[in-house]
């Protein structure tokens, strides 16, 4: 339990390290594409959640 | 008379859902974790399977995501639909991809001998290599067409 907790410690620690070293490599230019990938993806899954959450009042069923 | 933009009145025809039963609310919970696991996993994934191959394949991807939420907000009677075609295309570029390696891995380390056994059939030496050429520019078709695919997609929606 101990070495499970600590191993599971050290791949949180890991997953910064990695995020750290991933986003020191890669140029400006991708960063920005990245963020901007996000936001669209965000944007998507605004609508998805919205539809799922009031499925009676769900833009699908109002163009009518 | 000018409207003042800066009085809203949206939230008065805002209709709120009205989810009244706890098993309702709980499938509802169960789709809302499913849809954000989805969502941010397809991207995750993409972000790591894209960082292997070359800056192209990630910036085409990345004009299918933004492609896909543009058509969102500009369509939104037709948001959600729009939405799971971009996430199903999305994953299935990540899903051709890795089945690329995977396949030219196989074709690569199977000799001709190998080849002509399993297909009982004489082959031609040269059979190793062309059928390597094959999936290599069927790769790249398909790489290459599945943006655009995405993109005649969302105009046949937006002119229909």
């Amino acid at each position: 339990m101990l070495q499970m907790s600590r191993n599971v410690a050290i791949m949180f620690y890991n997953f910064f390290v990695a995020a750290r070293i991933y986003l020191s490599e890669i140029p400006y230019f991708r960063l920005g594409l990245i963020i901007v990938t996000a936001y669209f993806v965000h944007v998507l899954l605004t609508y998805e959640v919205a539809e799922i959450k009031s499925p009676h009042t769900k833009a699908s069923r109002r163009k009518f | 008379m000018l409207k003042n933009p800066f009085v809203s009145t949206k939230h008065q025809f805002k209709m709120m859902p009205r989810i009244s039963s706890n098993n309702a609310k709980d499938i509802v919970a169960k789709k809302l974790l499913w849809t954000y696991i989805g969502y941010w996993g397809t991207f995750f994934l993409w972000l790591i399977v894209s960082h292997n191959f070359i800056p192209m394949i990630f910036i085409l991807g990345s004009l299918m995501w933004c492609a896909g939420g543009i058509a969102a907000m500009k369509l939104p009677e037709e948001s959600s639909r729009i939405a799971n075609k971009t996430r199903f295309y999305i994953f299935t570029y990540i899903a051709g991809l890795l089945a690329w390696r995977v396949v030219l891995n196989i074709i690569v380390e199977t000799p001709v001998e190998m080849w002509e056994r399993a297909l009982m059939m004489r082959l031609p030496p040269a059979f190793a290599s062309s059928f390597l050429g094959f999936i290599t520019m069927t790769f790249v078709v398909g790489i290459h067409g599945l943006c655009p695919a995405l993109k005649l997609y969302l105009a046949v929606i937006y002119l229909s």
